[in-house]
């Protein structure tokens, strides 16, 4: 893992909260001090949610508890949670004072388990890891300890795709992009379980999860390890797509491939894919003027401060739809290593029709990033510039005079609802967004 | 697969009878894996004759990650497969997070397989935090001896690790196995134990009598068994080995008061002596 | 009278120094009494919800001291604030027209790695990029419960560097789990403010310390009108300008939940004397804040003329606007001697105090003086209030106290609480600004935006309609101290 970081794009592993928040009554229970909870909420959350932010059950450690054990004072909270909070699914999450310590959180939520609780637990401690890693962790441990209990139902049911995508909260259009990729699915024939957000059932959904006929991971790397771990211990094939489709072209490579590994007819998707393109392109068609003759300036190259499936997506996209070319693609995300080579594989692929290089730097150190983009910039000062990065980087996109479209956290300038820019109708969205930008500076 | 932990005051011998035992139970043909939980790392010496055994701890802190068994497990004497924990140098980070994270590599490198007959982890002898009772969570250790002599202080530390396994062992399956004496030649010491043992509860599983053979094996850095099997204290480590795997009698301990042991000493003559020659 | 001792690293936290507690059900008028008597006692509670911890309180105080950089000894998720406090910085840079600049703020990123075998090399190594990207004239590195539990020994990490860059490099003992009471993180920010960049006072000025967080200036004019110069401190100010706050002429609290450790450390360590009155809340309020702030600089007179002028200018239209708030019953939700200000000021304005719930209680302030009392005097001035409790944030607490009293208004001074208000269809009002009520123009300010949140109800009745409520019925008959004390329903310092 990396060493120092400014301007932090992530949190720690005891994000994972964040992941049971957007599950529908999904409760997290934080075994951890007293200020974690709201640490995470500033950063990835988007207000409470159901039951997260101060809503969250928490053991609030205090030194007692570090020095004398906090298993005790867990145990209370458990118990009164499910008191207090009517949950569907309640999720034990330990902070750094319980893992350094060495709380036995597995004997005590043991005890409730054994009582045909819908508990789960997962030991972490924030300085164990991130909340990409975290988050396949909490979504294994939910698959571990409360779907194989709670369904031994195997059959498998046809159609079915448990869909494993954007880290929700820590992708800021968590909900937007998975409502987009559930439309997308379902248009070509599929049963999606989407798992999380507005358009998921809820625990019912997850329940049904070793019924499914494939998994599908669409991402760079952050969630492979799920579809892994559902293979070998439910047998199900898994497709991975390493970025997150947006626009058009990417969308409809995507969904064939899709139709293809999951055996669906043939003229059924090429029909959805067809129909979704000649919507799209009629839009491109109506503004391809625009992009080509507008007088006062539009970007012509960008970078990105992003996490490796948004930098790979939108790279993709933004040069084939758009012909924004792509500067240097700095990768915040702290990518473990044995995934930054297929990474880089895609970043050589993204264009059909010529070889194109694309400088990308694996660093979560984004204050870094900054530094070498203002570094960066001084040889293109013709050209207007784009930035996709997240609120901390408003500061250089104004000193460069650039546009700046926010897809990551910290998210402070923008406010983000069912915004999505996965898919057909998100790459028309990003269009809209990426221009609103640019236009809202002339007077 | 039976899961054993040895626990006991610091430098009471525990990895030495650790290693001395599963020697004797390699010859029974058992597969075994020994993981040392203690920062120092000299689990093991004993049974890999002396090689400098890397530390999970340390691979970590090199190579970032462990992503293969081989880089940790070097098999050693009788074809016992050992692993140690290692940990910070004395006065600097937590080596009780050091043993949580050891143990929990070693479950997602698969180091638990189907074959092994025991596990062994020899424990640091002041359990001092969570970290220390990781080999006795549920899923790990189901049985625990503990390693003393007549000694006042090694009693004591053994009647305070009971309050700890007492309150594992009330809400999960581990238990006391028993007390391993490994004599430092006390009066009546035999006697002591046994009082001590059935005080307990449990019972004094052996009787480890002191033999310089021991040190002489050491300093050539082997078990005894492999440095001089027909020695009689070879026999000695056998018997215990036997004595470990015909066991039958796990229970849950009930430690006792200051007052208690101290009264327990005193019967068996044990403060007297100590006005005149006391040293720990 | 607490002493502050800046020679110890760590500040001592609120429980211990001032008795201050987190948990209460009763009357206003019970805690003023336990609190006199000193027999105020805490209890715990068994059922917990997120607080926020005294990591985030030091971290805001320190955060915006406009040349220094801090850095947060701790794994990645204890700067998630980082952004936020970012983005009040820039805006607040804009509103005093300074340049825009970005909060320097650097996590060391401990690992698992770091917990097992010690991160004070990581820590060396963070200080010097900080200071080679940054530049700054002071680092200050805060502390989390993942650094505390190990036991890294940070003072002699900072001192070596403090020797060679040359500058303060100070450490803020402020882990998470230290103090109960996340106001001890103010404490402890101004702890190492005290310790490691205030001088001795070389001369005295005629600058006035208004200790604060980031409010509007409000003060400028009347600390003009009395000859002396306003210096807002702890944001804002660089290095050099706080290294003189010892040479001010008086200490001004906004806020003495949140300045009682600065202003009696400037005090004892320094001569500068405090303004011992409560803040400038409501019209009777501001009254005797004029008059005390007049005694201290020795200019009755001046202090006289402007309550004249105030009362004239501001008081028939706060007489109008409080026709409207007659017979209302108003709850309040707060820290802690915000909330008792603003108690004063919804007293003053009509209301019916019926409730409220602050999330700490401090018995005393570290200057030892009663005058600071804000909520005694409010009980002698204006009555009771039946139902004060010290909820400590605990949202399941409040939900059920407001399910019970169902007030006319909620005012509250700490976001999040006025969702529950909301969700309940009861107008709710929070105001950012500190500043916002101070002086009479204050309390006109609440009354007109008290007015408007009265009027405007149509978005919350809607809202409530639809609003989602995760709190099971039972809960909400239980009593809302349930969980405190031993769990058996009664709650605790009854």
């Amino acid at each position: 893992m990396a060493q120092t970081i400014e301007q932090p794009r992530f949190t720690c592993a005891l994000g994972s909260c964040q992941s049971v928040v957007a599950i529908k009554k999904g409760v997290p229970i934080l075994h951890s001090g007293p200020g974690c909870g709201v640490q995470v909420e500033r950063l990835i959350g988007q207000g409470e949610g159901y039951a997260g932010g101060s809503t969250m059950p928490c053991t609030n450690a205090e030194e007692a508890d570090v020095v004398f054990g906090g298993e005790k004072k867990l145990r209370n909270v458990i118990e009164n949670s499910f008191k207090v909070i009517d949950g569907d699914l309640y999720v034990v999450i330990t902070g750094c004072t319980a893992a350094i310590t060495g709380d036995d959180v597995a004997a005590v939520v043991g005890e409730f388990q054994n009582d045909d609780k819908p508990i789960v637990y997962v030991e972490e401690g924030g300085f164990k890891s991130n909340n990409y890693v975290s988050h396949s962790r909490l979504v294994k441990a939910i698959i571990d300890q409360y779907v194989d209990k709670f369904n031994e139902d195997r059959e498998v049911i046809p159609k079915l795709v448990n869909v494993f995508a954007n880290i929700p909260y820590q992708d800021p259009f968590w909900n937007g992009n998975l409502e987009q990729l559930k439309r997308i699915l379902t248009g070509i024939g599929l049963k999606v379980n989407i798992l999380f957000g507005n358009e998921s059932e809820g625990v019912s959904e997850w329940k049904s999860i070793p019924q499914a006929e494939f998994n599908l991971f669409v991402g760079s790397w952050a969630g492979l390890d799920i579809v892994k771990h559902l293979k070998r211990k439910y047998g199900t094939p898994y497709l991975h797509f390493p970025y997150t489709p947006i626009g058009a072209k990417e969308t409809s490579k995507f969904l064939r491939e899709v139709g293809e590994f999951a055996n669906l007819d043939k003229d059924e998707v090429e029909a959805y894919v067809d129909r979704e393109e000649k919507k799209f392109y009629t839009h491109i068609d109506k503004m391809a003027s625009f992009m080509l003759e507008f007088r006062y300036g539009i970007p012509r190259r960008f970078y990105s401060i992003a996490d490796s499936s948004y930098s790979l997506g939108f790279s993709k996209f933004l040069l084939n739809e758009l012909g924004i070319i792509p500067g240097i693609q700095f990768i915040v995300d702290d990518v473990p290593e044995k995934y930054q080579e297929g990474i880089l594989e895609e970043f050589s692929k993204i264009s059909d029709l010529q070889t194109r290089t694309v400088q990308v730097v694996f660093d979560p150190d984004a204050g870094l990033a900054q530094k070498k983009i203002l570094e960066d910039a001084k040889d293109y000062s013709d050209k207007r510039l784009l930035i996709l990065g997240s609120s901390w980087d408003k500061h250089i996109a104004d000193e460069l005079h650039a546009d700046l479209l926010i897809i990551s956290v910290p998210v402070q300038h923008r406010l983000v609802m069912n915004c999505g820019y996965l898919g057909y109708e998100g790459g028309l969205r990003a269009i809209e967004d990426i221009y609103d930008r640019v236009l809202a500076t002339y007077r | 697969m039976r899961q054993v932990a040895i626990y006991g005051k610091g430098g009471i011998g525990k990895s030495t009878t650790t290693q001395n035992l599963t020697a004797g139970l390699a010859e029974l043909g058992k597969k075994i894996m020994v993981v040392g939980c203690d920062p120092k790392a000299d689990s093991t010496r004993l049974l890999l004759n002396g090689l400098a055994q890397k530390t999970v701890l340390d691979t970590l802190r090199e190579e970032g990650e462990v992503d293969d068994l081989s880089q940790i497990e070097k098999v050693g004497f009788g074809g016992i497969r050992c692993v140690e924990s290692g940990g910070p140098e004395p006065g600097v980070g937590c080596a009780g997070r050091g043993i949580i994270t050891s143990i929990g590599m070693l479950e997602d490198l698969g180091a638990y397989t189907d074959d092994l007959d025991y596990v062994f982890y020899d424990v640091l002898g002041d359990v001092v935090c969570g970290g220390f009772a990781m080999p006795i969570r549920e899923g790990k250790a189901q049985e625990i001896y503990i390693v003393a002599s007549g000694e006042m202080m090694a009693l004591y530390a053994a009647n305070n690790i009971c309050k700890g396994i007492q309150k594992y062992a009330l809400k999960g399956g581990v238990r006391l196995g028993g007390i391993i004496c490994n004599s430092r030649k006390v009066d009546r010491e035999e006697e002591l134990l046994r009082e001590f043992a059935k005080e307990l509860g449990s019972q004094l599983i052996y009787f480890v009598p002191r033999d310089n053979e021991v040190q002489r094996a050491e300093i050539n850095k082997k078990t005894v068994i492999d440095h001089d099997p027909n020695h009689p204290q070879a026999k000695e480590y056998r018997k215990l080995a036997e004595a470990i795997e015909n066991n039958t009698q796990f229970v849950i301990p009930k430690p006792m008061t200051q007052e208690r042991l101290e009264e327990i000493l005193v019967e068996f003559g044990l403060m007297e002596s100590i006005k005149d020659n006391y040293h720990i | 009278m607490s002493t502050i001792n800046i020679k110890e690293p760590s500040v001592v936290i609120r429980e211990k120094r001032l008795g201050t507690i987190n948990a209460f059900t009763g009357t206003a008028s019970e805690i003023v009494e336990k609190s006199a008597k000193g027999e105020l006692k805490d209890c715990k509670r068994k059922f917990s919800q997120c607080l926020g911890c005294n990591q985030q309180q030091a971290f805001c105080q320190l955060a915006m001291i406009r040349d220094a950089a801090v850095i947060n000894h701790a794994p990645i998720g204890c700067s998630g604030e980082f952004a936020d406090f970012n983005f009040t910085y820039r805006v607040e840079q804009a509103r005093r027209n300074l340049p825009p600049e970005l909060g320097r703020y650097f996590s060391t990123n401990i690992t698992e790695k770091d917990t097992v075998f010690g991160a004070a090399k990581k820590l060396e190594e963070t200080i010097k990029l900080a200071y080679d990207r940054v530049h700054p004239n002071a680092i200050f590195v805060t502390t989390s419960c993942a650094s505390g539990i190990i036991g890294e020994d940070i003072e002699a990490v900072v001192e070596k560097a403090s020797e060679e860059l040359g500058i303060p490099v100070v450490t803020c003992n402020c882990e998470g789990f230290r103090s109960k009471i996340w106001t001890t993180g103010f404490d402890a920010a101004y702890h190492t403010v005290l310790r490691g960049i205030v001088k001795p006072a070389e001369k005295k000025t005629n600058k006035i310390n208004i200790i604060n967080f980031w409010g509007s200036h409000v003060f400028d004019e009347i600390i003009e009108r009395f000859g002396y110069e306003a210096q807002y401190i702890v944001p804002f100010s660089t290095v050099e300008q706080l290294s003189h706050a010892s040479e001010a002429a008086a200490t001004i609290h906004i806020c003495p939940s949140l300045s009682t450790y600065m202003g009696a450390g400037l005090n004892q360590l320094h001569g500068v004397p405090e303004v011992l009155v409560p803040p400038a809340y409501g019209v009777a309020g501001t009254d005797r804040w004029l008059r005390a702030l007049g005694k201290v600089l020795g200019k009755e007179d001046i202090a006289e003329e402007i309550i004249k002028e105030g009362h004239e200018k501001y008081v028939p239209e706060i007489e109008k606007l409080k026709e409207k708030f007659k017979g209302k019953r108003a709850y309040v939700t707060a820290g802690a001697a915000h909330g008792q200000a603003l108690i004063t000021l919804l007293n003053e304005l009509g209301f019916e105090v019926v409730g409220a719930a602050v999330f700490h209680h401090d018995p005393v302030y570290d200057s030892g003086d009663d005058k600071l009392d804000i909520l005694g005097q409010a009980v002698k001035n204006y009555g009771d209030v039946p139902d004060y409790r010290v909820c400590n944030k605990q949202a399941c607490e409040l939900v059920n106290a407001l399910n019970r009293i169902k007030p006319d208004f909620i005012l509250a001074r700490h976001g999040g609480m006025t969702l529950w208000g909301a969700k309940f269809g009861i107008p709710s009002l929070l105001i950012g600004d500190e500043q916002f009520g101070i002086g009479y123009q204050g309390a006109l300010n609440y009354a007109r935006r008290i007015e408007d949140t009265l009027d405007s109800i149509e978005f919350i009745k809607n809202y409530s309609k639809h609003a989602s409520n995760p709190y099971t019925k039972w809960w909400l008959e239980q009593d809302p101290g349930y969980f405190q004390g031993d769990g058996s329903g009664r709650g605790c310092a009854r």
